[in-house]
C-alpha cells in the first residue's frame, strides 16, 4: 500500500495518508494533470489564483513505475500552476530523491498553503519513515551545495535532498529545485523549468531531505512475472540503446555536434546565425578535458539507471567545478551570447546550480540584455558578475533572476524569445520547425523535452511532417514523463507494447498500451490544456515570437512558416 | 577482425580507421562520433589512426536532446 | 521516336536558399572553394554574404572576381592557373552565365592542359575536375542546368561551346532573392534569352515530350511574369516565376539543343558585342516563322502557350506569321530595341550571314537555308517593331 505525505505549510503539520487509490495508475506528468484539475473541480483552487498564493499546492512525485527495477523507473517530477507561465507545471528532473521515496513508500508529497510565520523549513523522512518540518533558520540564505553540506552533516550520506537556492528564497520566477545526484550527492539535477522554485520558497521550504529507510518499501505487484519478464526484455533493450548512445558515450553536450552544423544551434539572441566555433564546445575538447582533469562522463544520475549521461567536469588545477553540465546550459550560455570558452560556462552552470536558477532562462536573458547593450557580446566575465546580482539580490539581479521575458521587458527588447512567458531552449525554431510547434502549442510553455522533432521530419528546416512529428512525440514523452527518462524512452520506443504489460503485471487488467498511449498520454495533453483554458490561455498564446515568422536564419534562409492551421488543429485527437 | 558497431570486418595489417569508416560508409562529414575502444578519436585523425586486430569502433551518430 | 532524358542538376530552390550553400557544401565534406564571380557581383553585395556563409561555415575561399562577360578564353586559361594552384575541392560560380561558364571552363582545364579552344565540341572523355555549384543571378541563361560552356576564342574571333560531363554542374541555389537588384533592362534581356531557349527548343529536332513539357509551362511563366520582372524588379513573386522558367529552359535545351536563333545571337555577339538575351531575340520571330515549314504543330503549341489561338485549318505560312508577330509583340513590350534602334548599320549586319551559317549549332536548324536567307531575316529584323 503506497503512501502519500501532506504538508500543511500553515500549521507546519505532516500528515502519512494512504496515497489516493484514484491515483494509482498515474505518476509524474499525467498525475500533476489530473491532480490539478481536479484541485479546480472541486472548487480547492481557482485556476486564476496567484501562483505565490495561498492556493496553489506544490507536489513531488514518482512516476508510475516506482519501485520496480525498469530501469529509469526514479525520476521525480514536481507539479504546481507555474509561478513563470501561469499555466500547468511539471518541472521533471532525475537524482536519486525518486528512488528514495518509492524506497520509503511514498508516491506523492504535497505542500499546501503559506506558513504563518516567516521562519525555514525543511521536510525530513528519516530511516523509520518518520516525516516533520524542522526549523532551519541557519539555512536561510545559503546555496544549495552548502545546504546538501550541511544535510550530510546531520543525516550521513544515504540520503537525497531537494533544495532551493538564494533564487527561490528571492521567489525569482526563473529559480528551481536542485536535486542530489546518486552516489556524488551533488545537486546538479534540477526540476528548473516554471519558476518552481519560487513557489518552494513563498512557502517558506527550503528542503526535502529523504533518507535510505532501513526497510525499503516493497511494491506490490499484480502479477510479478509478467511485470519481471517485459522489464528484463525491455531493459536489455535499453542497455542495447546506450551502447551506441551519444549521451551515454559523451553526455548531452554532443548534440552541439548537430545543431551547430545544421543552424538549430540559437547564437546571438536567436539570430538565426551560424557559429564558426561550436566544435569548440563540443565532444573534443570535452571529452579531453575529462580526461586530463580528472573529471568523468557515463555518471547515473539514480540506479540503475544505462544511459548515465550525467558528469563531473573539473576546472584547470583539477579541482570539481561542476557537475550535470549539459547541453542547454552550453548552448544558451555559449554561442547565444556569442561565449566560446568551455570553462567559463561550466563555471555559470556552477553558479546556477548553487544559488537554484534554471540556466535555460539565465542564458537566454542574457542574450537578450547582450541585444539590448547592457553588457558586451561574448564577455563572460560580465555575465559571471550579473550571475553573482541575482545570487546576491543586488541591481540588475532583481531582475535577471525572473528571466528571459522579464529582462526583455525591462530592456525595451524587441526580440524576446519566449512563448507563454518561458524562454525557448537550445533549438532555432526556424531550422526544425516541429520543435517550433512544439515550442508554441505545448501546454508547459516552450520546451523543447516535451517533443524535440530534429531529426524525424523530412527535413528539419522544411515544411512536412512536421506537425506529424510534434504531435507524436508530444503524446509519446506525456507517457514517457509519466513513468521513466525519455533517453531511455529513446531505445524503449519500438516496444511500447512492453510498457503496457509492464502496467498489466504491476497494476492488473489488460496488457493494453492504450491504457499508456491514451491513459497516460493523450488524455494528460487534453486535461493540460483544458487546466491552461481555465487559467485564461487563449489561442493567441500558441504563438512563437513575431520574429520567428520574420526573420530569416541566415545558416539556412528559414522563417518558421508553418500553417496556422496545423497548429490549430494539432490536439484534435 | 575488427568490429564497427555490430559489424565485423576483416583485419588487414595497415589498414586505418578511415579505411574502415569508408567501408561501412560512415557519414563522416555529419555529426557522427567516432570511439575507438571506448577513446574518441579526434575527427582530423581518422586517416592517421592505424588499427590493431580486435579493435572495437563505435560510430555514433548525434540526434539531439538535452 | 527514340529519345534520351537527361536530368543534370539537382537544385535547391526559393527566396533564401542561397543561404544553405554554407552548411550544404559542409556536409559534403568541402573545406576549401574557389568562387568565382565578377566584381559587380562582389558591388552589388551578392558575393560578400555568400562567401560569407561559406566561412561561417568553416569553408575556406579562394576568389576570382575578374569574369568579363562572353568569357574570353585567355581570362578563362589565367582562372584555371590560379584555381589549380589555390588547391581546392570545390568551384562555386555566382552571377549570370558569364561567371557560370568560366568555371565550367576552368574544370575542363583543371586536369587537362590548355588551350580550351582545343576541347571546342562533344567532349566524351576529358579528365574529370572538382564539384561545381552554382548560384545564378540572371534569369537567365540556365547554364546553371547544362552540359555546355560557351567561351570566345579571341585569336579567332568567334563564340564556340564544350560539351562534356565536366561541364555539368553537382548543385544549383536557385535564389529569387539574388535577382531582385537587377535592373529593367537586363531582366527583359535575360529573360528573353530564357524565352529564346524555350521556343528555339520546342522547334528543335532533339526536342521529347520532357522538353516540350518543360518549354510549354516556361513559355506561359515567361510570358506572364518577365514583364512583372521588368516593371516590378523587387517583386518576388515574379522573380521566383522567372528563375524557375529560366532553369526549366535550361533543362529543356539540355535535352532538345537550341539552333538558329542561337546561332544568329552568337555571331552577333561576337562582333557587335551585343549581350546575348537580346542578340538572340533581334530575330527570334522571324527564326520561329521559318521553323513552321516543318514545326507548325510546334510553332503553334508556341503560340497556345503564349496566349494565342491558332485556327484548327490554318496553313504553316499563317501560324508562322502570328507566332512571328506575337513574338514580336512581346519582345518590345518588354522594352528591348531593334538592330537600328540598338546603333548597327544594316549593311554590317547583312555581312554576317556567313558567319551564322558557320556556327557550329547551325547544324542543328531545322531544314537546311542559304546564307541569303539568313540575310533576309536580318532585313525583316533590322527595324521592326
Amino acid at each position: 500500500m503506497w503512501s502519500k505525505l501532506v504538508v500543511n505549510m500553515a500549521e507546519a503539520k505532516v500528515k502519512k495518508l494512504p496515497y489516493d487509490e484514484q491515483y494509482l495508475q498515474l505518476g509524474g506528468r499525467a498525475l500533476i494533470a489530473n491532480y490539478f484539475m481536479d484541485l479546480v473541480k472541486t472548487g480547492k483552487m481557482d485556476p486564476r489564483c496567484d501562483p505565490l498564493g495561498e492556493q496553489n499546492v506544490l507536489m513531488f512525485c514518482t512516476g508510475v513505475l516506482a519501485g520496480t527495477n525498469f530501469t529509469t523507473s526514479h525520476r521525480i517530477s514536481v507539479g504546481c500552476k507555474s509561478p513563470l507561465t501561469g499555466g500547468i507545471k511539471e518541472a521533471s528532473s532525475g537524482g536519486y530523491m525518486g528512488k528514495l521515496m518509492a524506497d520509503q513508500g511514498l508516491r506523492m508529497i504535497t505542500f499546501h498553503g503559506l506558513p504563518s510565520d516567516a521562519v525555514m523549513r525543511y521536510l525530513h523522512v528519516d530511516k523509520e519513515g518518520n516525516a516533520q518540518l524542522v526549523e532551519a533558520e541557519d539555512l536561510r540564505g545559503l546555496g544549495t551545495y552548502a545546504v546538501v553540506d550541511a544535510m550530510r552533516q546531520r543525516y550521513g550520506d544515504a540520503i537525497s535532498v531537494a533544495c532551493i537556492g538564494q533564487a527561490g528564497e528571492r521567489l525569482y520566477k526563473a529559480a528551481g529545485i536542485q536535486i542530489t545526484e546518486f552516489g556524488t550527492l551533488h545537486p546538479c539535477r534540477v526540476a528548473a523549468r516554471g519558476g518552481v522554485g519560487a513557489l518552494m520558497g513563498v512557502k517558506g521550504l527550503k528542503a526535502v531531505v529523504i533518507e535510505r529507510p532501513s526497510v525499503p518499501y516493497k511494491v506490490e505487484y499484480a502479477d510479478e512475472a509478467m511485470f519481471k519478464e517485459a522489464a528484463k526484455e525491455l531493459n536489455m533493450l535499453v542497455a542495447k540503446g546506450a551502447k551506441n548512445d551519444p549521451f551515454h558515450n559523451f553526455g548531452t553536450i554532443s548534440s552541439i555536434e548537430k545543431t551547430g552544423a545544421n543552424g538549430i544551434l540559437p547564437v546571438e539572441n536567436f539570430s538565426g546565425k551560424l557559429f564558426k566555433d561550436y566544435k569548440k564546445l563540443g565532444v573534443e575538447p570535452f571529452m579531453q578535458r575529462l580526461a586530463e582533469r580528472g573529471g568523468c562522463n557515463k555518471q547515473p544520475c539514480q540506479p540503475g539507471c544505462m544511459l548515465q549521461c550525467s558528469n563531473v567536469y573539473n576546472d584547470a588545477e583539477g579541482k570539481y567545478l561542476t557537475s550535470g553540465f549539459e547541453y542547454e546550459t552550453v548552448a544558451l550560455f555559449g554561442p547565444n551570447c556569442r561565449i566560446n570558452d568551455l570553462d567559463k560556462i561550466a563555471l555559470m552552470d556552477r553558479m546556477c546550480d548553487d544559488m537554484g536558477v534554471d540556466t535555460i532562462e539565465m542564458g537566454t536573458a542574457c542574450a537578450v540584455a547582450m541585444e539590448c547593450g547592457k553588457i558586451p557580446w561574448g564577455d563572460a566575465d560580465a555575465v559571471i558578475e550579473l550571475l553573482a546580482q541575482v545570487r546576491d539580490g543586488v541591481d540588475f539581479g532583481n531582475i535577471l533572476g525572473n528571466g528571459c521575458e522579464a529582462v526583455g521587458l525591462a530592456l525595451g527588447a524587441k526580440r524576446i524569445p519566449a512563448v507563454k512567458h518561458q524562454a525557448l531552449s537550445g533549438y532555432d525554431p526556424r531550422n526544425t520547425k516541429g520543435t517550433g510547434i512544439t515550442y508554441a502549442t505545448c501546454p508547459q510553455g516552450a520546451d523543447h523535452t516535451a517533443a524535440l522533432t530534429m531529426g524525424r521530419a523530412f527535413d528539419d528546416a522544411g515544411r512536412a511532417a512536421q506537425a506529424y512529428a510534434s504531435n507524436k512525440l508530444q503524446v509519446a514523452i506525456c507517457f514517457s514523463d509519466s513513468m521513466m527518462c525519455l533517453f531511455a524512452f529513446a531505445h524503449a520506443s519500438s516496444r511500447i507494447d512492453l510498457l503496457g504489460k509492464m502496467m498489466a503485471g504491476l497494476y492488473g487488467g489488460p496488457a493494453d498500451i492504450t491504457r499508456v498511449t491514451i491513459g497516460l498520454g493523450v488524455k494528460t495533453l487534453l486535461t493540460e490544456r483544458a487546466f491552461n483554458k481555465l487559467c485564461g490561455f487563449t489561442a493567441e498564446d500558441d504563438k512563437l515570437p513575431d520574429f520567428m515568422y520574420t526573420e530569416r536564419s541566415d545558416a539556412t534562409g528559414s522563417v518558421f512558416d508553418i500553417n496556422p492551421v496545423e497548429l490549430e488543429v494539432l490536439f484534435d485527437f | 577482425m575488427v568490429s564497427l558497431n555490430d559489424r565485423s570486418y576483416p583485419y588487414v595489417p595497415g589498414m586505418t580507421l578511415l579505411e574502415l569508416l569508408k567501408a561501412d560508409n560512415v557519414d563522416i562529414h555529419g555529426a557522427v562520433l567516432i570511439t575507438l575502444n571506448g577513446r574518441l578519436v579526434k575527427r582530423d585523425c581518422y586517416n592517421e589512426t592505424l588499427l590493431s586486430d580486435g579493435d572495437e569502433v563505435l560510430s555514433i551518430v548525434v540526434s539531439g536532446g538535452g | 521516336m527514340i529519345t534520351s532524358y537527361e536530368c543534370f542538376v539537382p537544385a535547391i530552390m526559393g527566396s533564401g536558399s542561397s543561404k544553405r550553400i554554407g552548411i550544404t557544401l559542409r556536409a559534403k565534406g568541402f573545406k576549401k572553394a574557389y568562387v568565382i564571380f565578377d566584381k559587380g557581383m562582389m558591388d552589388f553585395g551578392i558575393a560578400g554574404p555568400i562567401i560569407e556563409n561559406l566561412n561561417m561555415a568553416n569553408i575556406e575561399t579562394v576568389c576570382f572576381d575578374k569574369v568579363t562577360s562572353d568569357p574570353p578564353d585567355e581570362m578563362v586559361e589565367a582562372c584555371a592557373e590560379e584555381a589549380r594552384v589555390a588547391g581546392c575541392d570545390v568551384i562555386v560560380a555566382i552571377g549570370g552565365g558569364s561567371p557560370m561558364d568560366t568555371a565550367k571552363g576552368v574544370n575542363v582545364l583543371i586536369n587537362n592542359p590548355p588551350p580550351i579552344r582545343q576541347y571546342f565540341g562533344v567532349q566524351k572523355n576529358l579528365r574529370p575536375g572538382l564539384p561545381l555549384v552554382f548560384v545564378p543571378t540572371t534569369s537567365g541563361t540556365g547554364s546553371e542546368t547544362t552540359n555546355m560552356c560557351v567561351i570566345t576564342c579571341v585569336s579567332q574571333g568567334k563564340k564556340d561551346s564544350v560539351v562534356s560531363p565536366v561541364c555539368v554542374g553537382s548543385l544549383a541555389f536557385l535564389d529569387p532573392d539574388l535577382t531582385l537588384g537587377l535592373p529593367p533592362k537586363t531582366t527583359a534581356m535575360t529573360g528573353l534569352d530564357a524565352l529564346a531557349h524555350v521556343v528555339e527548343s520546342i522547334t528543335g529536332a532533339q526536342s521529347n515530350p520532357l522538353s516540350d513539357a518543360l518549354c510549354r509551362d516556361a513559355i506561359r511563366t515567361i510570358v506572364k511574369w518577365l514583364p512583372v520582372a521588368v516593371a516590378d524588379g523587387k517583386n518576388i513573386e515574379a522573380r521566383e516565376m522567372m528563375i524557375n522558367a529560366s532553369f526549366f529552359a535550361g533543362m529543356a535545351f539540355t535535352n532538345a539543343l537550341v539552333h538558329l536563333g542561337h546561332s544568329i545571337g552568337h555571331s552577333i555577339g561576337a562582333v557587335f558585342h551585343v549581350p546575348h538575351g537580346l542578340a538572340c531575340a533581334f530575330c527570334l520571330p522571324e527564326v520561329i516563322e521559318y521553323t513552321a515549314r516543318t514545326e507548325h504543330k510546334k510553332v503553334a503549341m508556341i503560340c497556345e502557350a503564349m496566349g494565342v489561338e491558332v485556327p484548327e485549318d490554318a496553313s504553316w505560312e499563317e501560324v508562322g506569321a502570328i507566332a512571328k508577330k506575337t513574338l514580336r509583340a512581346f519582345i518590345r513590350s518588354v522594352g528591348m530595341p531593334n538592330p537600328k534602334e540598338y546603333g548597327i548599320e544594316l549593311e554590317a549586319l547583312l555581312k554576317l550571314a556567313p558567319m551564322v551559317t558557320a556556327d557550329t549549332g547551325f547544324a542543328l536548324i531545322p531544314y537546311r537555308i542559304t546564307a541569303a536567307r539568313v540575310a533576309e531575316m536580318f532585313r525583316s529584323a533590322y527595324d521592326a517593331c
